[in-house]
């Protein structure tokens, strides 16, 4: 064996699927090749070295998401079931016994099927219903989190809530909520950021405008005004003219709404 | 008693009883959850790409075709991993592990201290997507390089240059890391 067919061999040799034969022809060669063996070595040692790395293990909500998920489907497929063993139930008591009949009847419903095909909307896949049954678990577990004691924990909370595809009322409550009230300031930063998806929405514009009153953190200030100059709002414009001339504030505070005051809208 | 093998179970669950899907997720969703964190970096995504496994194995049991359960498994969870990056955001690299040690120590003290796991996550961290994902699943989700090389779509002689290039690499990589730039 030459040291490229030896090193060809290295990985084989490592997870234990080289045959007997080729296995002895490797560690033959090894035993000659200086070269070879301080490379297989180091391989060696990396590949076992990947040992240290510990088993991740996912958070205890995740089993009851996948079992709540797997409810939602063998509900949904025994409605299903049951909807159809009614219908063939109905079906074989009106059906016709003449063939006749039944070719007559299967033209009939093929012409009207035809006809109101497509105007009937499709409803929603069970795929869609278990979609939304995750949407709506992810809202609960981002609420949830929301409240729970640590700064991380709240974090998470915050993040998740970017999974949501469309802003919840409740979602966005809770985020306005902890923007007004988190003790931490980076979660806070994070809620302010996680609220800048929905500037559209008044609930969150007043929200903003209301919580710029209770912070006392320069970055959190900053971070609303920075959100606050997207929108077109004369609360928001009346607002910054007030952090502008606040001489309480903090200079890069009443700089940045200076700044927000003079670019155009 | 024999544990019913994962092809038994997915015959069930492809015949209408998909609680038996629950005994494959109890079975596979720790190692499918290791693998997107160590891919992705990131612990609630990982676990949203596991439910969205599971939820794509009810969808699609009926394309199981028997034989390859963990290869039809990792199918679709790379399918899951590359639809949430193309509809979320540009694929961003795996933060480096926190706090690495400073160090000066030599490698072989610190392939055998504990807290090297950072070292490797961060070395693991450096590697691109498709040398750091063939990696993981030959070390650490032990598939044959024969189930690799179909899923990902290539022969087996290019699996195996693939694991050593990436070997190379994050030995390269870590040994850096380590302040041992001479290895």
């Amino acid at each position: 064996m030459n040291c490229e067919a030896a090193i060809d061999r290295f990985l084989e040799s490592l997870t234990g699927d080289l045959d007997a034969s080729t296995s002895a022809d490797l560690e033959s060669h090894l035993a000659n090749c200086a070269t070879c063996r301080a490379a297989r070595d180091g391989l060696r040692a990396l590949w076992h070295g990947l040992d240290v790395l510990p088993q991740e293990t996912p958070s205890e909500m995740l089993r009851p998401r996948f079992y709540a998920m797997l409810h939602a489907a063998g509900q949904e497929k025994r409605r299903r079931r049951s909807r159809r063993q009614r219908l063939n139930g109905w079906i074989e008591g009106w059906w016709p016994r003449q063939p006749i009949i039944q070719v007559g009847l299967a033209l009939v419903a093929l012409v009207v099927g035809l006809g109101l095909g497509p105007r009937l909307r499709r409803t929603p896949s069970e795929l869609e219903q278990l979609r939304a049954e995750i949407q709506s678990t992810r809202r609960l577990v981002a609420i949830s989190m929301l409240q729970q004691q640590s700064p991380s924990q709240r974090l998470q909370g915050v993040s998740f809530s970017y999974r949501l595809q469309d802003p919840d009322a409740d979602v966005v409550q809770a985020l306005l909520q902890t923007l007004e009230t988190d003790p931490n300031v980076n979660v806070r930063l994070a809620a302010a950021d996680a609220l800048g998806q929905y500037p559209e929405l008044p609930q969150v514009r007043l929200g903003l405008v209301e919580s710029f009153q209770h912070q006392t953190s320069p970055l959190v200030q900053i971070a609303l005004i920075d959100l606050l100059v997207e929108v077109s709002d004369p609360e928001v414009t009346e607002l910054l003219r007030r952090v502008a001339q606040d001489p309480k504030l903090h200079a890069s505070v009443r700089q940045r709404a200076q700044s927000g005051l003079q670019r155009p809208l | 008693m024999n544990q019913p093998t994962d092809d038994h179970l997915m015959a069930m669950v492809q015949n209408g009883d998909i609680g038996q899907l629950g005994v494959l997720f109890e079975r596979y969703h720790v190692s499918l959850y290791s693998f997107f964190v160590r891919l992705t970096g990131d612990r609630v995504l990982s676990e949203d790409l596991v439910q969205e496994v599971f939820l794509r194995m009810l969808k699609y049991r009926h394309t199981y075709r028997g034989g390859q359960f963990t290869c039809w498994m990792y199918r679709i969870a790379r399918n899951a991993r590359g639809d949430h990056f193309r509809k979320w955001r540009a694929e961003s690299e795996l933060p480096e592990a926190d706090s690495l040690p400073s160090g000066q120590r030599s490698a072989s003290e610190t392939l055998e201290k504990q807290q090297d796991h950072q070292l490797l996550m961060a070395a693991l961290a450096r590697l691109p997507h498709d040398k750091r994902e063939v990696l993981l699943l030959s070390r650490y989700q032990h598939l044959k390089y024969e189930e690799i090389a179909e899923l990902l779509g290539c022969t087996v002689t290019a699996v195996k240059l693939r694991v050593h290039r990436a070997m190379k690499d994050l030995r390269a990589h870590y040994f850096n890391l380590a302040g041992d730039p001479a290895s």
